[in-house]
């Protein structure tokens, strides 16, 4: 089985031609591989999945104070006027 | 040897007053500094971490009542995250990261007064089984020091065993606890999903992850344990179960446990001089009176895939975040949004963690989805099923830790490194609770691990039957060329 790993790398944002996977060789041939060991037969049964079972609990849906917006700014790689700056989208 | 101390030994001499917090914080700086290059921690917090300590004297001359954990030293992974300190999650991409909030198990710590002395080294975005992926290098083994430590909780194992913490934090998401914590000749707990609060906890698999305590006694796991966990409203898998306190029944006899060995977990594959150590703790079990059952779990050799599909599909979604916009790495060089993100993810990542998100990539594509994802998670549910069907019938379960003990540094890589979850990721799929400890050495001195596995929410069976071993082996040093006169 031919693996699109042109495709899978796009859907996955990442390069193969740069960057840390371009020094990589064989990656068809990795995946593969690894396909074939991964995989899981067939079941049966008709089972629900563990979340259906086991749903989660979620807080209810109020309003409550959040960080300081300036906390929240101080990673960012570039910022301006308290918004990040990234390459024009539209 | 303050440093040879377990966490209960030194939590007595601090309230008695024989040692300071500030004295045991500085042996633990002195030994951290002494360590360094087993690669341990990735970041040291000296004066925030001997402030801490002056403030617990201050408040213990003062007469305050302290909790048992007051002035104890601790390491915490570096995917969780305290407040204006880095947290790198052993990669690029967040190598210059600090964290904004504290994660609830960090304030609860604080709560405790704990002294919070450093983050620790560990496999990027805590994938991997080794240690060897950080991007700050590989925390060694310090039982030997060309051997891996274990992963992804690499450095926090480290670092207990060379006696540069007495107790540390990890996660587990496959045995990113177990397995460094068999390597070095420690113990360490994932605890039931949904005990302790991953708010803070940079994700990787998040119905799979769970924060756990490293320390060399079952005493020190259960002190912790039972200080923070508990319902957080910040995490939506949060148990509101009521939990039984751990150290409170830690010293009851275990006449007539029943212990369950799943036999597909002494297959072929296990080295016979882990077989033998494993069978030793058996015999021990017998002699403390504990019953042993036979029982078998036959989807056993489906477990390892169901949780690699499942985790990959699951950290791919959670590593798309990283995109160079609001945290983390950045590219030097792009012309449009697009070319920021790819370029800023391929250099931020290792290829080993976005081969991985190819792979998560690949479960959850519309053509594979039904075939791998979707059948992974009915696997999940078969095998829990299966697990728990054996749990009605014995209160814990006896496994080894792994097959192998610690490789050397640089042996395994890629799809061989699968194997070394085999036996850890039964407890990661199906949500329970599960301990490692030390059961021996191999014939080249290395640390041998037997596992224990509980019902969901038993960890305080499962504490007590894990404890009473210790005692009966009298305690798990730490590592030869790290003791000293006690």
């Amino acid at each position: 089985m031919r693996i699109h790993i042109e495709t899978l790398a796009e859907n996955a944002m990442l390069s193969l031609s740069h960057g840390e996977l371009a020094k990589e060789s064989n990656l068809e041939e990795y995946f593969e591989n690894l396909l074939e060991v991964v995989k899981l037969p067939e079941i049966q049964e008709d089972l629900p999945s563990l979340e259906e079972t086991q749903p989660m609990i979620l807080r209810p849906d109020e309003i409550q104070p959040s960080f300081p917006r300036d906390d929240m700014l101080k990673n960012a790689p570039q910022t301006q006027a308290g918004c990040y700056v990234v390459p024009k989208t539209v | 040897m303050i440093t040879n101390l377990t966490v209960h030994e030194l939590s007595e001499k601090l309230v008695s007053k024989e040692l300071t917090a500030t004295q045991v914080t500085q042996a633990f700086l002195d030994q951290i500094k002494a360590t360094n290059d087993n690669g341990a921690f990735i970041s040291v917090d000296v004066e925030g971490a001997l402030e801490q300590a002056k403030k617990v004297d201050e408040k213990r001359e003062k007469g305050e009542i302290l909790s048992p954990l007051a002035g104890i030293p601790i390491g915490i992974k570096d995917n969780i995250h305290i407040k204006d300190q880095l947290s790198t999650c052993g990669s690029k991409m967040l190598a210059t990261f600090r964290s904004p909030f504290d994660a609830t198990v960090v304030q609860r710590m604080k709560d405790q007064d704990m002294v919070l002395i450093g983050k620790t080294n560990m496999d990027e975005f805590a994938i991997g089984t080794t240690g060897e992926s950080s991007f700050f290098g590989p925390s060694k083994n310090p039982w030997n020091t060309q051997h891996v430590a274990g992963g992804s909780s690499s450095g926090s194992a480290t670092a207990v065993a060379e006696g540069a913490v007495p107790i540390a934090l990890g996660t587990d998401t496959g045995g990113s606890i177990r397995v460094p914590c068999a390597f070095c000749g420690i113990v360490g707990l994932k605890p039931t999903y949904g005990t302790l609060s991953r708010y803070g906890a940079v994700a990787m698999a998040s119905s799979l992850d769970q924060i756990g305590p490293m320390a060399r006694s079952v005493k020190d796991i259960a002190l912790l344990f039972d200080a923070i966990k508990g319902y957080d409203p910040k995490d939506a898998v949060s148990t509101q179960e009521e939990l039984t306190p751990s150290v409170e029944t830690i010293d009851q006899n275990i006449k007539g446990i029943k212990i369950g060995l799943p036999k597909e977990y002494f297959n072929h594959q296990l080295k016979p001089e882990i077989r033998e150590a494993v069978e030793q703790v058996i015999e021990t079990y017998k002699e403390l009176g504990a019953e042993m059952v036979e029982v078998s779990l036959p989807s056993a050799d489906q477990v390892l895939n169901c949780y690699y599909i499942i985790s990959s599909a699951e950290l791919s979604s959670n590593l798309a975040r990283y995109d160079g916009v609001r945290f983390g790495y950045r590219t030097e060089e792009y012309d449009d949004w697009e070319e920021l993100f790819i370029r800023s993810r391929s250099e931020g990542f290792s290829a080993s963690v976005q081969k991985r998100i190819l792979a998560g990539t690949y479960f959850l594509s519309a053509e594979q989805y039904e075939s791998y994802y979707q059948r992974a998670k009915q696997w999940q549910k078969k095998i829990s099923d299966e697990v728990t069907a054996v749990l009605d019938r014995c209160d814990v379960l006896l496994t080894p830790t792994t097959n192998f003990t610690a490789p050397q540094l640089g042996a395994k890589n890629g799809v061989e490194a699968l194997g070394l979850d085999f036996a850890t990721v039964t407890a990661s799929v199906t949500g329970i609770p599960a301990i490692s400890m030390p059961c021996g050495l191999s014939s080249q001195g290395l640390p041998l691990g037997v596992q224990l596995l509980g019902a969901k929410y038993g960890e305080d069976v499962l504490l007590r039957t894990a404890y009473q071993y210790e005692k009966a082996v009298g305690g798990f040093p730490v590592a030869p060329a790290y003791r000293g006169d006690k």
